[in-house]
C-alpha cells in the first residue's frame, strides 16, 4: 500500500511539472513540426509578395499543390470552403510549385475553383525546396508564432482540415 | 533520410515502414509468449490481426461516415484521402467491442490480452526508436545532436526512449509467468507512462489544455489508468485471499465438528 502511494505522488509531481514546464519552440528554421516555419517570400497570381511575417500572428495554412495533381483538385473546394468560414481568423497561402508545373495551369486551376485566399507562385522552387516538398498536397499548419503546429501529407478529409485549422485559432 | 519512399508511381511515408518493421517485432514477442501460455492452442493472435485491420479499414473510410455524398460524387477520394482522427477513434472502439467478445466466445481472461499487448507495445516502441533519430528541444549538452546546422543542437530523444523502454521490456520479459495477472499491463501504464512524460518535458510543447501538451495528457491517462487498474486488483486480491482465509475456517470449524462427532460416538 505504502509503494501504491508513492507512485500517486510521483503522479501528482510529474502532472505539476508537466503544467509549469515551460517551452518554447525551436529556433533553427526547419520544415519540422515544432520548429519555426522557414521564411516564405513569394510573388501572388496579383502581382503582390506575401511574407510569413505580413500576417502579423495570424495562423496560416499553407497549401503546397500542383495544378495536374488530382488530390489538389479533391482538395480545392475544401480550402475554397474553409477560406469563407474562418478566413478573418486564419489566413491560407496556396503554394503552386511552378517548377512541376506552369503559370498558366495555376491561374486556370485558380480560376476554376474560385480562389479568394493569395495564389503564390514558386517559380524557382527555392520554398518548396525549403519545405522539403515530396508530393502534392502537402499542407502545414503555422501558428500565430510562426510555428509549424502540424505538416500533412496528402489529402486530408474536409473534418480534420477544419479541425486541424480551428487548432491554430486557439 | 527522406519523409516518402517512391516506387514508381507508388509512394509510402518512411514512417509508417518503420511503424510497420517495428509493429512486426511487437507482434513476434506477442507470438511466442503466447505460444508457451495456458491459451496458446486458441486463435487469440488471429483476432488481434483482425481486429487491427478493422482499426485500419474503419480508420481508412471513415470519411464515407461524415460525408457519405463522397460515395456517388467522387469514389475515387476515397483511395487518396486519409482517414480522420474520429474515424480512428471509432476503429478503435469497433476493435475493442469486437475483441471483447472474441475473448468472451474463446473464454480468454481479458487480462491476458491486455498484458500480451503490454509486452508487444514495449516492443515496438523498443525497435521503432532503434530505427532512426528523434529530436527534441534544443540543449547545449554534449550529447546533443543537430539536424542541419550543427550550431543547433537538440536531445535525442530515441535514444532517451530506449533507455526508458529497455528496462521496462526486461521488467515485463521477467514477469511473463505471471501473464494474465494484470501485472504486465499495470508496469507498462505506470511506469512506462511515468518514463514518457519525463522525456517530454525534454520536448518542444505546444499547449492543448491546462497547460499540457495533448501527448502529455496521454502520458497523464496512462499513469492514472495504471494506479487505478492497480488499486482494484490489490483489492480484488484481498477480497479473494479474505474469502480463502473465511473457507479456511469454516472448513476448520466443519472438520473439528465432524472429529468431535467422531470422537463421542467412539
Amino acid at each position: 500500500m505504502k509503494k501504491q502511494w508513492i507512485i500517486l505522488v510521483a503522479i501528482v509531481m510529474l502532472a505539476i511539472l508537466a503544467i509549469f514546464q515551460t517551452s518554447k519552440p525551436n529556433k533553427e528554421e526547419l520544415s519540422k513540426v515544432k520548429h519555426i516555419a522557414p521564411q516564405i517570400s513569394l510573388t501572388g497570381l496579383d502581382g503582390k509578395i506575401y511574407t510569413l511575417e505580413d500576417l502579423n500572428g495570424k495562423p496560416v495554412v499553407v497549401n503546397f499543390w500542383a495544378s495536374w495533381c488530382g488530390p489538389c483538385e479533391d482538395e480545392a473546394p475544401e480550402l475554397v470552403r474553409l477560406y469563407e468560414k474562418y478566413s478573418e481568423k486564419v489566413e491560407i497561402y496556396a503554394v503552386n510549385v511552378t517548377t512541376s508545373d506552369s503559370v498558366k495551369g495555376a491561374i486556370a486551376f485558380a480560376e476554376k475553383y474560385g480562389f479568394e485566399f493569395p495564389v503564390l507562385l514558386d517559380i524557382e522552387g527555392t520554398v518548396s525546396e525549403k519545405y522539403r516538398i515530396q508530393s502534392f498536397p502537402t499542407t502545414y499548419f503555422i501558428n500565430g508564432e510562426g510555428v509549424i503546429v502540424e505538416k500533412v501529407i496528402g489529402l486530408l478529409s474536409p473534418r480534420d482540415l477544419e479541425r486541424k485549422s480551428k487548432q491554430l485559432i486557439r | 533520410m527522406p519523409e516518402i519512399l517512391q516506387f514508381g508511381p507508388f509512394m509510402i511515408k518512411l514512417d509508417w515502414v518503420l511503424i510497420g518493421i517495428s509493429g512486426m517485432a511487437g507482434y513476434f514477442v506477442i507470438k511466442r509468449i503466447n505460444k508457451g501460455s495456458t491459451f496458446g492452442e486458441l486463435p487469440v493472435l488471429d483476432r488481434l490481426m483482425n481486429s487491427f485491420m478493422i482499426v485500419f479499414f474503419v480508420w481508412k473510410f471513415s470519411p464515407l461516415l461524415f460525408s457519405p455524398s463522397i460515395l456517388w460524387t467522387n469514389p475515387l477520394s476515397l483511395i487518396t484521402t486519409a482517414g480522420s482522427f474520429a474515424g480512428l477513434w471509432i476503429g478503435v472502439m469497433v476493435a475493442t467491442l469486437y475483441m471483447i467478445i472474441s475473448l468472451r466466445r474463446l473464454k480468454i481472461p481479458v487480462l491476458f490480452l491486455a498484458d500480451l499487448l503490454a509486452l508487444g507495445f514495449v516492443t515496438t516502441i523498443l525497435v521503432y526508436n532503434m530505427l532512426g533519430w528523434q529530436y527534441g528541444s534544443a540543449t547545449s549538452l554534449p550529447w546533443g545532436i543537430s539536424i542541419e546546422d550543427p550550431l543547433f543542437k537538440y536531445h535525442p530523444i530515441n535514444v532517451y526512449l530506449l533507455v526508458i523502454a529497455a528496462p521496462v521490456f526486461i521488467q515485463l520479459w521477467k514477469q511473463r509467468s505471471k501473464i494474465g495477472s494484470g501485472s504486465m499491463l499495470v508496469s507498462l501504464l505506470t511506469y512506462f507512462g511515468m518514463g514518457l512524460m519525463l522525456i517530454s518535458f525534454f520536448k518542444p510543447k505546444i499547449t492543448m489544455l491546462l497547460g499540457l501538451s495533448s501527448q502529455q495528457i496521454m502520458y497523464l491517462l496512462m499513469m492514472i489508468s495504471g494506479f487505478i487498474i492497480t488499486m482494484i486488483l490489490s483489492r480484488f486480491k484481498h477480497h479473494e485471499q479474505k474469502i480463502i482465509r473465511e473457507r479456511g475456517e469454516e472448513l476448520y470449524d466443519a472438520d473439528r465438528v465432524l472429529s468431535d462427532e467422531a470422537s463421542d460416538r467412539i
